[in-house]
């Protein structure tokens, strides 16, 4: 029985490793003909084209109060000549709204609309007196969560393409122009999603919403999650989207055809792996429909957004993507090796179930079998030396060459020590892969439990570190 | 359609009107955001019908405004559309006038 496990351990891992390898090759690929098919555009006859398509921004907000003015100052200075920014106040039991209402001289208007997407009730719609304010609208609705808070912002929109993003990021000035070009481009599908790489805004200097100077986290776990999202997105979600098999857009930042949403029927309030839910649900609804789509995905750093710096923070992150996950999978279990569905149904699909959602808790009775065995004296030392030290190198070596990636392409690190401790950090990394287990075997014990909702998410606030520094030698 | 409004072909009007009826939605939509492109008072008994006939939201919106985009007999038609007890337009005509909203 031993025997067999560790073999089927040992084969799993080659497997995965196996994936890791092929996605790492396309998202060169991949990365490589959109650097060159990027090199020489000009965006900005995109931003003086009067036939640029309208774009809205829907951005969510519950209890933001720290951040929502800054935020709200970025997206209203994005470069792009053709968009409103939808903000909705989900109900928010601080002065989120207040504060807004007094900024931007808000008040309220009559605004026609409809409940395509059923959501919360809408109290009001409001626009600013000043003129110079005419992009921004906000909505003030009954707390619904995050995936209600965009329907009503879907709702309201009246824009061919919509951008949603979580209203604690900042986005880069010229995400939008990025964002739309594949909708643009692309003439024998429907590009019906664009999503692009999220990066981690801890310890980056940061004034009145705009980010000044970026620097590396200064603490080990944002440190680490900049490894995971790097990898994440430039080595997995580049290769699905050049496999046709793109299975999530990050609820962070996506750009998405507004009336495609809508006849999928929007975002689910079901879940809270909304984002992944819906793009998986948009992709259905157009096989289903036999409509030739697309969902791309751009290795261009779009939005900066914060991760969580202590264990617990981390533990309800993670645990909730983990529950998200599961929903998601479960919600589309009829996508599984259907080849109605493509390359998604037959590849995407049981690649995250098998390695996103099984390998984990695979790896986690692996962990307690080794550790039975170590108590039991029946450990095979030089095997089990010899498989970590395999698996130990690989994982470095992955970490690594996404640590290039990023070097190579956007370089947004750009002192050498930053990208040493980032080596450096990869070198540890791996001895932290039992806690990515533990939070997964959580999450999926919470999700056989029933547990919903998002949980509290601790924000420091987008102050300047200059700003602090000064307030503590006065304080 | 969107291209004749873009590149105010006014002799393209009388088609689109004539082919609205055997359109789906998205072409109905970009039929009336072209005529709101090119106003011209001869659509003005058509728009109105749109804005009478269809319940899309966003079809009553694109109808009104391309009445309103016709100049002052836009206007008086749309505050005369305002006091109509045949149905509650008052909310659509607002929201169209209303310089505030984008």
């Amino acid at each position: 029985m031993g025997f067999i496990f560790a073999h089927l351990i040992f084969w799993l891992t080659l497997v995965l490793f196996g994936s890791y390898l092929l996605l790492g090759i396309h998202s060169a690929l991949a990365l490589r003909k959109y650097l060159r098919k990027n090199s020489y555009v000009n965006y900005n006859s995109l931003v003086l084209s009067p036939l640029s398509p309208r774009i809205t921004i829907i951005a969510p907000a519950f209890n933001e109060s720290k951040t929502i003015i800054d935020n709200i100052r970025t997206l209203l200075s994005l470069y792009y000549n053709n968009f409103e920014v939808i903000i909705v106040n989900d109900g928010s039991t601080d002065n989120t709204f207040e504060k807004i209402r007094e900024a931007y001289e808000l008040v309220r208007v009559n605004y026609y609309f409809d409940y395509r997407i059923p959501c919360e009730r809408i109290r009001g719609v409001y626009k600013s007196k000043d003129p110079a304010y005419n992009r921004l609208t906000v909505i003030d609705k009954n707390n619904g969560g995050k995936a209600d808070s965009l329907n009503a912002g879907i709702n309201i929109s009246r824009s061919n393409l919509i951008v949603t993003i979580d209203a604690d990021s900042i986005i880069e000035s010229d995400s939008i122009l990025k964002l739309v070009k594949p909708f643009l481009e692309e003439k024998e599908k429907k590009v019906i999603g664009t999503g692009g790489v999220i990066r981690i805004v801890n310890s980056c200097d940061i004034e009145r919403g705009h980010i000044q100077q970026i620097n590396l986290p200064q603490k080990f776990l944002p440190r680490l999650q900049v490894l995971d999202y790097t990898r994440a997105f430039l080595l997995g979600r580049m290769a699905w989207s050049h496999l046709d098999g793109l299975m999530l857009i990050s609820g962070a930042m996506g750009m998405f055809d507004r009336e495609t949403v809508i006849r999928a029927g929007g975002y689910s309030v079901k879940t809270v792996g909304e984002d992944m839910e819906l793009v998986l649900r948009m992709r259905r609804y157009m096989a289903e429909h036999k409509e030739n789509y697309e969902v791309t995905y751009i290795p261009d750093p779009l939005c900066w957004t914060e991760v969580p710096s202590d264990l617990r923070s981390m533990r309800k992150q993670r645990t909730r993507w983990t529950r998200g996950l599961i929903e998601s999978l479960w919600s589309h279990r009829k996508m599984m090796l259907n080849s109605h569905y493509g390359r998604l149904g037959l590849l995407g699909y049981p690649y995250w179930l098998m390695f996103e959602w099984a390998a984990p808790l695979i790896a986690f009775m692996g962990m307690i079998y080794t550790v039975y065995l170590t108590i039991t004296g029946s450990l095979n030392l030089p095997f089990f030396l010899l498989l970590f030290l395999f698996v130990y190198s690989f994982a470095v070596s992955l970490t690594t060459w996404a640590i290039l990636f990023e070097e190579i392409t956007f370089h947004k690190y750009r002192r050498k020590r930053d990208v040493l401790r980032l080596i450096g950090t990869a070198m540890l990394e791996p001895f932290f892969y039992p806690v990515h287990t533990y939070f997964a075997v959580r999450g999926n014990l919470e999700a056989l439990r029933g547990k919903k909702g998002w949980g509290k998410a601790e924000r420091s606030g987008f102050q300047s570190k200059k700003k602090k520094s000064a307030q503590t030698a006065t304080n | 359609m969107e291209v004749a409004g873009d590149l105010d072909l006014r002799t393209t009007l009388d088609t689109m009107k004539r082919m609205y009826k055997f359109q789906e939605y998205n072409n109905c939509l970009e039929i009336v955001k072209s005529m709101g492109k090119m106003p011209e008072q001869s659509m003005l008994g058509f728009l109105k019908l749109v804005l009478d006939k269809e319940d899309d939201v966003q079809l009553q919106i694109e109808a009104v405004k391309a009445i309103e985009n016709m100049g002052e007999v836009g206007v008086q038609a749309l505050v005369k559309v305002m006091k109509s007890e045949y149905k509650n337009y008052n909310i659509i005509v607002r929201h169209v006038l209303d310089r505030r909203i984008y």
